[in-house]
């Protein structure tokens, strides 16, 4: 215990710094969405009171200990209440934190600060894929730095180490994260799919499901974007190629197949088949336009399909595929994933299968549409004309999100107010053309996207959620989106600018960081020459602009270093540079005698040499000027 | 170092496995080895598990963790590499040390970098080696530690032993240089009036060389024979003596000493030792100009001392067959031990 106050005034100069180690840990799992923001405000409070009043704000190590036992019977009994398992173990984590933050500086504390917030920032990785990881990674690599060497030095015979300038920490500070991000690329990856994976909570999205009501598709309309897709040529044309097919693109996720009265079901088809992880799902082949897309993780299993489908490669995990051309993961992924896929430009992607039973049903069909559809079948036109008169004339409706329709009978309001949203639109629509007796169904997905002008990539966002129908026609399924056009412009975005970095940030963490896989690193090393090459002007200007900033900063601290430097050293750097010339190297370390006789000097006269430089340098002797060395060096030469 | 494991009150056998496992050295090649601290060894295994998750599960944040981590390790390795390898030589800054006693290491040098490390340095001769502690901080070297030699000589180093865990206290690098400075450890001073032959008074009266008859002393191999008293010797070689004459001469025969490094018959080392004692003392009694025969060798007392040339000389004497070179002054020998 003496021993412990001896020391207690050292150690409690790296309070701060391993507080800070801790709090980066902290705030990396803060970054987490499983995480309660109560509890890591908790240790941020906490941190910041012991910052302001200094170390004398603490528990003793018994109290500390018996906060952590408090937070662990707490957190037990947050599970009994029913707290999902992953949200009590952060709970509890954090709370460790706060007993740590709060108990007083010892070296267990320092060590307990350091390993606990290693664990915290490892804990994150696993429960978050926020782009804003990599800062209190970054800051943790500084303050671990720093923390260490500040243990390190203290309590050493003779007293503590003064710490090294921060100013002087800067290079190693830039190797280290050069060599991270070396590393980062250049180490193997293995998918061997466990628990270690990143994980996040699902977006909770409506409408993607196998039983659906009128009313629910897609009745949370906001800006968060729910998938993201790129073209893998990332030169000029191929952006431009892309962002041509992009637009207006429909993306099909549920098909739904049997109306219910109040609203719709999916009846498993005829054909079905699961396809493996790691196989290609192909549809069809022609010429291809590669791209990636990034899948949120979503309430729901669908992966939705673009129109003009080809293949989908390297399928991360198995999926079930049936002939309404719908794709379902065996359960809904708890993880972002990338789906890398071959699309064409014009084809069109449609159900194999012949229409089902399901299809045509007609016995739930509102008599309200019935009566409505009456003018329509009095006029005796074809029934496919109809059918283009019927959508002509929904198109003409009014597109409204909030119109006020009756959850009981939705489609006698939606043909009453002649108002409302897509999935009305689309129901009616179908259930039209099974009155005039053609196959329908419903198709729940996706339809166009926003351009992010900054990063290159097509953004779909959950107000991008889209219903049509889909009708069988002369021996296929064609699509007639009765939804008028004034459904465009939903997003309004107060810094739009803004909103396209940041989503332009998050694409280019997933891409190069969260989802960067083996066959990613040629791919990263390509595109890192042609950037060099594009900038190449750029990049030299700048290279050379360092360099002399360098070279002359350098050459300043030489100057400096030379001015106050012994004498004696600069003896030894005019001697070393004379014999440099006559080809003999001398270690700085290496005594003058052991050195080999340099080229062009006699033997006597060297050791002669020699033992008069030792009796000036370190002998009694008067030290020589630079021009008494000098003189002696060209008496050596003469002499030979 | 303020960080350890023991302070998480590990059990004992935990900790005594630790200690086995920190003295485990992997060599590098090229003089280097690397070992770990006991913290270093708890960060080396976390890092070990953090890398068989990463690798196991393909996720990318705990690549770049672990990569994070790695990172951090490598730069504290190469951070004490520059250390180790640009320590200046640390036999240049010892002081001279004497037989027997315990020389307290106090020295100051300069460094060509900031640094905040405390390097060991273990620097072997032949049959051992001495410890010493180099403290760096903020440019300056500070050497600090405790030498006794418990011999005479001229320590030559087979090998310099450079070890730190600067700059973090988790890895321990090990530097084996093979420098070829020496240390140089005088014999312990031998007083001549210690003995009832006060230096001064024998400068005056001890001049051999000279015509007139002084003493006897014992034969030493490669003696005149023509000095041996005959009438005084027997068949044991032992017993034989030599005449010694009194050196009458006008000049200072006090600056002169010729030392006979010669040992006789059946003499001990111990006389030898003594000896160069004397003639050590005498060396630290001169104060103009001075000269010395070692044996065969000749010294100008002032500038071979600052030199060192004298200093190397006296502590590698070693007993030779030829008597001293040159002529006059004062003659030691081991024979006058007796």
């Amino acid at each position: 215990m003496s021993a412990d106050l001896r020391h207690d005034a050292a150690l409690l100069r790296a309070e701060r710094l391993t507080l800070a180690v801790l709090l980066c840990g902290v705030a990396a799992l803060a970054l987490s969405d499983f995480v309660s923001p109560f509890y890591w405000l908790l240790s941020a409070v906490a941190a910041t009171l012991r910052l302001w009043r200094g170390p004398s704000l603490h528990l003793s190590e018994m109290q500390a200990s018996i906060v952590g036992w408090l937070g662990f019977g707490w957190v037990i009994l947050e599970l009994v209440f029913g707290r999902e398992l992953i949200v009590a173990f952060t709970d509890f984590l954090l709370i460790l934190s706060f007993a740590i933050v709060v108990e007083a500086a010892t070296p267990r504390n320092h060590l307990h600060r350091m390993l606990v917030g290693l664990f915290l920032v490892l804990a994150a990785a696993v429960l978050t894929d926020s782009v804003l990881y990599v800062v209190p990674l970054l800051l943790m690599m500084w303050f671990l730095w720093r923390a260490a060497a500040c243990l390190y030095s203290i309590n050493w015979p003779g007293g503590d180490l003064p710490a090294v300038p921060v100013r002087k920490e800067g290079g190693w500070m830039l190797l280290m994260v050069a060599i991270t991000a070396l590393l980062f690329v250049a180490l193997p990856r293995f998918e061997f799919h466990s628990l270690l994976k990143g994980t996040q909570p699902r977006l909770q999205t409506s409408g993607f499901s196998d039983l659906v009501q009128l009313g629910d598709f897609a009745r949370t309309l906001d800006s968060r974007v729910v998938m993201r897709v790129e073209p893998l040529d990332d030169s000029a044309d191929g952006i431009k190629q892309f962002r041509r097919w992009a637009v207006g693109r429909y993306w099909r996720g549920a098909v739904l197949s049997r109306f219910t009265g109040h609203g719709w079901q999916k009846v498993a088809g005829r054909h079905q088949f699961q396809i493996a992880a790691g196989k290609d799902l192909v549809v069809a082949d022609g010429n291809k336009l590669s791209l990636a897309l990034y899948r949120e993780a979503s309430d729901h299993a669908y992966i939705q399909l673009p129109e003009g489908l080809l293949r989908i490669k390297d399928i991360p995990e198995a999926i079930h595929f049936d002939g309404a051309a719908a794709a379902q993961f065996a359960r809904a992924p708890s993880r972002r994933l990338r789906l890398l896929m071959d699309v064409a430009m014009a084809a069109e992607l449609k159900g194999t299968g012949r229409p089902q039973h399901r299809e045509r049903e007609r016995d739930k069909i509102p008599d309200e549409l019935r009566r409505w559809l009456q003018p329509f079948v009095a006029s005796g036109e074809a029934p496919e004309v109809l059918l283009e008169r019927i959508a002509s004339e929904l198109r003409g409706w009014e597109y409204d999100l909030n119109a006020a329709i009756d959850a009981e009978r939705p489609i006698t309001s939606f043909l009453r107010l002649k108002s409302g949203h897509c999935e009305l639109y689309a129901t009616t629509m179908a259930l039209a053309a099974r009155q005039l007796g053609f196959a329908s169904r419903v198709v729940n997905g996706y339809l166009g996207g926003d351009w992010n002008e900054v990063g290159n990539f097509l953004q779909i966002r959950a107000l991008h959620a889209h219903s049509w129908s889909e009708v069988w026609l002369a021996g296929s399924w064609q699509r007639i989106d009765a939804t008028p056009s004034l459904r465009d412009g939903l997003l309004d975005l107060q810094f739009p600018t803004l909103d396209q970095l940041w989503e332009s940030a998050r694409l280019g963490w997933y891409r190069y960081v969260l989802e960067f896989q083996n066959s990613d690193r040629l791919n990263f090393l390509t595109s890192l020459w042609q950037s060099v090459r594009l900038y190449s002007n750029w990049l030299l200007a700048a290279a050379l602009t360092i360099g002399v900033m360098l070279l002359l900063g350098r050459s300043v601290a030489q100057l400096r270093l030379r001015l106050r430097r012994p004498q004696r050293e600069q003896l030894c750097s005019e001697l070393d540079r004379w014999l440099r010339r006559r080809g003999v190297v001398r270690q700085p370390y290496q005594p003058l005698r052991h050195a080999d006789l340099p080229e062009g000097v006699a033997p006597e006269q060297w050791n002669g040499f020699v033992q008069q430089w030792e009796t000036a340098c370190y002998g009694s002797g008067r030290l020589w000027k630079k021009h008494d060395l000098q003189r002696h060096l060209r008496a050596l030469l003469k002499s030979y | 170092m303020a960080y350890d494991p023991a302070d998480l009150k590990l059990p004992g056998w935990l900790l005594r496995v630790l200690d086995l496992l920190i003295a485990i050295r992997i060599p590098l090649g090229r003089g280097w080895r690397l070992g770990f601290t006991r913290p270093g060894f708890v960060f080396f295994s976390a890092l070990v598990g953090l890398w068989a998750a990463a690798l196991y599960s393909g996720n990318n944040l705990l690549y770049l963790s672990g990569a994070m981590i790695t990172a951090i390790s490598v730069a504290a390795l190469l951070q004490t590499r520059h250390i180790l390898k640009s320590f200046p030589d640390p036999a240049s800054m010892l002081p001279q040390l004497q037989q027997g006693d315990v020389t307290i290491v106090r020295r100051e040098g300069e460094l060509l970098f900031p640094a905040a490390a405390v390097v060991a340095i273990q620097w072997c001769y032949d049959d051992g080696d001495f410890s010493l502690l180099g403290r760096c901080e903020a440019g300056r070297l500070s050497l600090q530690g405790r030498i006794q030699a418990q011999r005479r000589g001229l320590y030559r180093c087979n090998s310099l032993r450079l070890s730190s865990a600067a700059p973090l206290g988790l890895f321990l690098l090990e530097l084996q240089r093979g420098d070829s400075g020496e240390i140089v450890v005088m014999p312990e001073p031998v007083s001549w009036q210690a003995e009832g032959l006060n230096a001064s008074a024998a400068s005056n009266e001890l001049r051999f060389g000279g015509d007139e008859w002084h003493d006897l002393r014992l034969y030493t191999p490669g003696d005149a024979l023509s000095q041996v008293h005959w009438r005084k010797a027997s068949g044991e070689l032992s017993d034989w003596r030599v005449k010694r004459f009194a050196f009458d001469a006008a000049q200072r025969p006090e600056s002169v000493l010729r030392v006979d490094l010669r040992m006789p018959a059946h003499a001990e080392a111990a006389a030898f030792e003594r000896l160069l004692g004397r003639v050590w003392f005498w060396v630290l009694e001169q104060r103009g100009d001075s000269t010395l025969f070692l044996g065969q060798e000749q010294f100008a007392v002032t500038a071979s001392m600052q030199s060192g040339a004298l200093q190397r000389a006296i502590a590698a004497a070693v007993p030779e067959t030829s008597p001293a070179a040159g002529d006059g002054g004062l003659l030691l020998a081991v024979s006058d031990e007796r």
